[in-house]
């Protein structure tokens, strides 16, 4: 039965209403009226205010993702009279025929969603609008399962985290979604005061041992003063460095709460005027001009003066368990 | 490169390691670490650049012969 014209009047009213409370949310999708469905049906002789969403969410679940800002309010169970309906889907334009989930392809390799994988490439958790680094491919010592190396606040990004959260490449701000999950949050070391953590890989898509535009590390080592270093990050790609500081602390908030973070490794351009780093290169791996070796997980940096932080790679390994592949 | 013998290496961890537990409480200060300052090494307190100037003259200017240097600074996670 179609609705009748002031049912109608009422239905926009409503809709204008729920797209000013929550069209921009960044987990909406879509809003419009229509049937709402239960239990897989639609009941057609119902009427309601549809909001679409990326991802269902309830209970602990709304809770976590509006810390995160991952959605910005709950949907109500009715807006003006008309009762709501959360669907969870995730729409896209389909400009080419094909069954493959299209998104635009960015001109920015290191932005693009990669298989194999390598080290320099855009990644995030599964909940965060934002990217960073896949550092490198390192392997759990008891089990040699291989798994993804980078920072805490990549691949944890909250303290609520759980294990088994998904990352995915390219990271969400790039467009990745949940179907691109390559890795599993497994461990971190904020605990021993290192900005680092660990996923283990899904085996959906292999990861090398490879630097994007630098080629493969060859082993681990510690950074002395006036090392020359060089890194491939998401955002500044291949930047040079030179160790200014070593076994460092520096303090630094992470999710409103100040932490304390260790063996820091200061390192800072050539070159005055020169990059260093930026943020979204979280995550990189620092490697020894002429032996290759991964020196320091690159974490956090400064603009003025121009420099990058990096953590001693053999503590950060110590701490997590694991070991560079190579 | 010629690496830093191990007998002012060891002067400068314990510099660092009291300055760290005497400063780096101090709200001012960002990070504490062993540099090189006229080619001795020496350690680093990296303090806000907003902080006041009052805030760099609390910081010794030498901890058991190490030279202690100040550096404007101030990091984010990246």
């Amino acid at each position: 039965m179609q609705p009748d014209a002031v049912t109608m009047g009422c239905a926009r009213r409503a809709l204008r209403k729920a797209t000013g409370d929550h069209l921009y949310d960044p987990n909406v999708t879509l809003i419009d009226f229509g049937r709402p469905r239960r239990g897989g049906r639609i009941m057609c002789e119902e009427l309601a205010v549809r909001v679409h969403v990326r991802r269902k969410l309830a209970g602990y679940a709304l809770e976590s993702a509006l810390l995160r800002g991952t959605t910005t309010a709950s949907i109500p169970r009715a807006i003006e009279g008309f009762p709501t309906d959360v669907i969870e889907a995730t729409y896209r334009t389909h400009l080419w025929p094909w069954a493959y989930a299209w998104r635009p392809t960015s001109r920015n390799a290191r932005a693009r969603r990669a298989d194999p994988l390598r080290g320099g490439i855009s990644i995030s958790d599964e909940y965060h609008n934002a990217y960073a680094t896949l550092g490198g491919l390192v392997a759990d010592r008891a089990s040699g399962a291989e798994m993804i190396l980078s920072n805490w606040h990549v691949l944890v990004a909250a303290w609520r985290a759980r294990a088994g959260q998904r990352i995915v490449q390219p990271g969400r701000l790039d467009g990745g979604t949940a179907a691109d999950a390559v890795a599993a949050l497994t461990r971190d070391a904020m605990a021993a005061n290192l900005d680092a953590a660990v996923a283990a890989l899904t085996g959906r898509r292999e990861l090398l041992n490879d630097q994007l535009q630098l080629g493969p590390v060859r082993g681990v080592g510690s950074a002395d003063l006036d090392m020359r270093t060089v890194k491939s990050g998401r955002r500044t790609a291949v930047t040079h460095g030179a160790v200014v500081g070593i076994e460092g602390e520096a303090k630094l908030t992470y999710g409103g709460i100040q932490r304390v973070i260790k063996r820091v490794v200061t390192i800072e351009p050539p070159a005055a005027g020169s990059e260093v780093s930026a943020g979204g290169d979280s995550g990189s791996w620092w490697l020894d001009v002429g032996s290759r070796r991964a020196v320091g997980l690159h974490f956090a940096g400064s603009d003025a003066p121009e420099t990058a932080l990096a953590m001693d790679m053999p503590a950060v390994l110590n701490a997590l368990k694991v070991a560079v592949v190579v | 490169m010629m690496p830093i013998t191990t007998t002012p290496m060891q002067r400068a961890r314990k510099a660092r390691e009291a300055l760290a537990a005497r400063y780096l409480g101090d709200p001012a200060v960002k990070l504490i670490d062993l540099g090189k300052a006229g080619g001795v090494i020496a350690v680093r307190i990296h303090v806000d650049p907003h902080a006041p100037p009052s805030a760099r003259a609390a910081f010794p200017d030498r901890v058991n012969g190490v030279p202690v240097i100040v550096v404007a600074a101030d990091y984010r996670p990246e």
